[in-house]
């Protein structure tokens, strides 16, 4: 047993010396971080800055204090600080931006990168390679394009109803909440993956300041050139117009399309439904369209897609066919007019008229992106590589000098499916049939 | 006391795990780079070669004496003087697997992870479990390997249907022959090396044992390490399209960092991090208890663990040398995974060739 002991003693040793040699090297105090050092980023926006350089405004989550009853009910209400810093890249901006802020500054919680219009028609190319090779980035922040200035828009983000800023983000992007108004893959990983591909347009969150509302001069009054006795469809609006009047100064509807890395336009709330429809991202939303009994009114469906969007792509010589087949269905959940729409005959009125209004939307969008701004945000241009056999023959093609004279066809099916929880419309009871 | 044994799952476990972590080094990347839309292809051709690697350790095997490993049999055969020349070569080829692997995963750690900690801390983190695993031998390396196997094929699966979950371009594959035809096949050919550290067999098939069982761990490594490099290569292309996968730095990190499941499942790179971190010790410990192992068979050492702390630190300073993380990459891609092959395919083949020689003139005479 002794002499055991003894030669197994010089194996123990070791292994002790080795357990305690390692023990200094595993502590990991080179990258020590603690929370409560760290400021938060949760929000980053860009606008060209005076000097061929950038203005980068930053938006940091305020901890909230336990047991900090006593302050200043201002103090505690905020939940994000804004400062703007001039600089040539991000990461200038933030060693700029310790001068003053105590905390280790962090992008690892960013939830949106906002570009300001001017630099998004400018060209935006040059601050995302520096965003793609930044370890604290992750892909999948938002990314968003706002009308007027970033920097102006980050300072109203004033949520009323949330505390935590990164949740009340997450809530107002939330596919379940927003539906196809927003598009649906706008994270950074998709915007750069789109923007790397030549021809293919990049889309972005459209969102937007309303200064009025700031100021609490917003009116109701309806736009210009606008029927008085047509009631206005919801989706027709854009960010920074939606009729309202409230507290939160800052809204999120359409989207932003780019060709290459500069803005090109933005798509309203019904063109981003269509975008999403005929990309096969559609998701359940309430849709407006005009009764086909009575113009004057709408009424709404609830509208989502009954199969799978199918984009066929042809190529013959240099000639691109694109046919979309869509088959959507939805529950009819709003009508104002006495039509019953579960009657057979009132029923086909209304899909017919539903579809006609998807299939001239359609070729609307596609007419507005593909033949006048020469983009091809339907990743037709994946099809299209698909026919050649090596990327040196599709590189050759120059996809870019052919996306204008894409001919394409939509084919739109709508299918009624229910009518919500009543059988025909409710009526006052002096109307009533027998 | 007899040399330590291990069984078929432990065998395949092993080989599994010293063929498959270079998946969550830039080996992808590399892949899309040379391949283009058709990297895939090439990782499809050097699995249709992988097995002549095999072909040829168990033909040097089986033309020497029973129970000779491929370092002994090649010295049987080939002479002490060729013999030792080719033994030299797999002791390279070990060895710079060994210390390039160490470099780029310390790398891929100080760039992404850890970016304040000296490398040569996180080389020293990785290296002292090497070596004190490599030093337990075969036996204990094996049972790791058998043990830890199961999480990371488990957690390879979950990364790679996460990801593919998140964001997929259905068109990613195409155009099919990428960056030319005869490109991809030549370069199929050339990237056989892929499989080079499969000559690991050449350590542990003499250790199974059972003798009827060797041939199936061989396949059933193999088999699956050609699906998880493969799926590993086409979900990459998937998640990072040409021409956007040709640019990351650390592929399966990065294609890990994007997977979202909803507003509850996201960030969770960490917990793969943990089993990549176990898969490349255990890498690391194979490619050192290999080197060890041919160096002290060809100097005929009656032990390999002596050899384990000098080749530690010999691993160290060479895994130093690079003056940045291109530089290792480059040595890995356009060295060990360009020339591997003919360490790992010709040699064995040659030798196996000669061996067969041998015993026709044996037989004659």
């Amino acid at each position: 047993m002794g002499a055991e002991y003894v030669t197994k003693f010089p194996r123990i040793l070791a292994n002790v010396l080795i357990v305690l040699l390692s023990l200094p090297i595993l502590t990991g105090c080179w990258d020590r971080q603690d929370p409560e050092n760290m400021a938060f980023v949760i929000a980053i926006g860009v606008d060209p800055g005076p000097k061929n350089n950038y203005l980068f405004t930053f938006a940091i989550a305020v901890p909230k204090l336990l047991g900090a009853g006593g302050q200043s009910s201002d103090a505690m209400n905020k939940s994000i600080v804004v400062h703007t810093v001039e600089g040539s890249n991000i990461v200038s901006a933030i060693l700029a931006s310790q001068s003053f802020v105590a905390r280790k500054i962090t992008l690892t919680h960013a939830k949106a990168f906002v570009l300001g219009e001017n630099i998004a028609k400018k060209g935006i190319m040059p601050v995302l390679s520096e965003v793609v090779r930044s370890q604290e980035f992750r892909r999948s922040f938002y990314v968003m394009t706002t009308h007027g200035n970033a920097e102006t828009y980050i300072k109203n983000i004033k949520p009323t109803t949330e505390t935590d800023i990164s949740l009340w983000f997450e809530l107002e992007l939330d596919p379940k909440n927003v539906g196809s108004m927003l598009p649906y893959n706008s994270r950074f990983h998709n915007f750069i993956n789109d923007m790397e591909k030549p021809g293919t347009g990049a889309v972005t969150i459209e969102t937007a300041y309303r200064p009025d509302i700031s100021k609490g001069k917003a009116h109701l009054s309806q736009g210009e050139g606008e029927s008085e006795e047509r009631q206005p469809i919801i989706g027709e609006q854009n960010a920074g117009n939606v009729r309202r009047t409230g507290e939160v100064p800052v809204e999120f509807l359409g989207s932003a399309v780019y060709k290459a890395d500069k803005l090109i336009g933005f798509l309203n709330g019904d063109e981003t439904k269509i975008y999403s429809m005929l990309r096969d991202e559609y998701l359940r939303t309430a849709w407006d369209f005009q009764d086909p009994a009575n113009k004057e009114l709408n009424l709404t469906i609830d509208m989502k897609a009954q199969k799978r969007a199918v984009m066929k792509v042809k190529r013959k010589k240099n000639k691109i066919k694109v046919n979309f087949s869509i088959a959507m269905e939805g529950d009819l959940i709003s009508v104002q007019s006495n039509t019953d729409y579960t009657k057979s005959k009132n029923r086909k009125k209304l899909e017919q008229s539903i579809e006609k209004n998807l299939k001239s939307d359609s070729m609307k969008l596609l007419d507005k992106t593909i033949h006048k701004w020469q983009v091809d945000c339907f990743h037709i241009n994946n099809q299209v590589k698909s026919t050649f056999s090596t990327l040196k023959e599709w590189e050759d093609y120059k996809w870019k000098k052919h996306v204008k004279d894409i001919d394409y066809h939509v084919d739109v099916k709508f299918y009624m499916r229910g009518h919500g929880d009543q059988v025909g419309p409710a009526l006052i009871g002096d109307v009533l049939k027998k | 006391m007899g040399k330590h044994q291990i069984g078929i799952r432990e065998a395949a476990s092993l080989g599994i795990i010293f063929l498959i972590t270079k998946i969550f080094l830039p080996f992808p990347r590399s892949m899309v780079d040379i391949g283009g839309t058709a990297g895939w292809l090439i990782v499809l051709i050097a699995i249709l070669l992988c097995p002549l690697t095999w072909w040829g350790i168990r033909g040097v095997i089986t033309s020497a004496n029973s129970g000779a490993s491929l370092i002994t049999a090649t010295e049987e055969i080939m002479g002490p003087f060729f013999g030792s020349l080719i033994n030299f070569s797999y002791f390279c080829l070990f060895f710079m697997v060994t210390f390039i692997v160490l470099r780029t995963f310390s790398d891929m750690i100080v760039t992404d992870i850890l970016p304040r900690t000296p490398i040569e801390i996180v080389l020293l983190a990785l290296l002292i479990p090497t070596a004190l695993i490599a030093r337990s031998g075969i036996e204990v390396l094996g049972r790791i390997a058998w043990l830890t196997v199961g999480i990371i094929i488990l957690s390879l699966i979950v990364l790679l249907v996460g990801a593919l979950m998140t964001y997929a371009d259905p068109k990613a594959l195409t155009p099919i022959w990428g960056t030319g035809k005869s490109h991809i096949i030549k370069m199929g050919i050339i990237k056989s090396s892929l499989f080079s550290e499969l000559l690991a067999f050449g350590f542990i098939v003499p250790r199974i044992r059972n003798k009827n069982d060797r041939s199936k761990a061989v396949w059933w490594c193999l088999v699956i390490s050609s699906v998880f490099l493969l799926s590993s290569v086409i979900t990459y292309q998937y998640v990072f399209p040409y021409p956007t996968g040709t640019r990351i730095n650390n592929p399966l990190l990065e294609v890990s960092r994007i997977i979202i499941a909803g507003r509850w499942i996201q960030r969770v790179e960490s917990i793969f991090l943990i089993i990549w971190l176990l898969c490349t010790i255990l890498k690391l410990s194979v490619g050192l208890y290999c080197s060890a192992a041919t160096i002290s068979q060809m100097l005929h050492l009656p032990k390999d663990k002596i050899l384990i702390f000098p080749l530690s630190i010999l691993i160290y300073y060479l895994a130093l040398l690079p003056k940045n993380q291109m530089i290792t990459v480059n040595l890995d891609s356009n060295i060990i995974r360009t020339y591997g092959s003919i360490i790992s395919i010709i040699l064995p083949m040659l030798t196996w060739f000669v061996g067969g020689l041998r015993k026709k003139w044996g037989q004659n005479m």
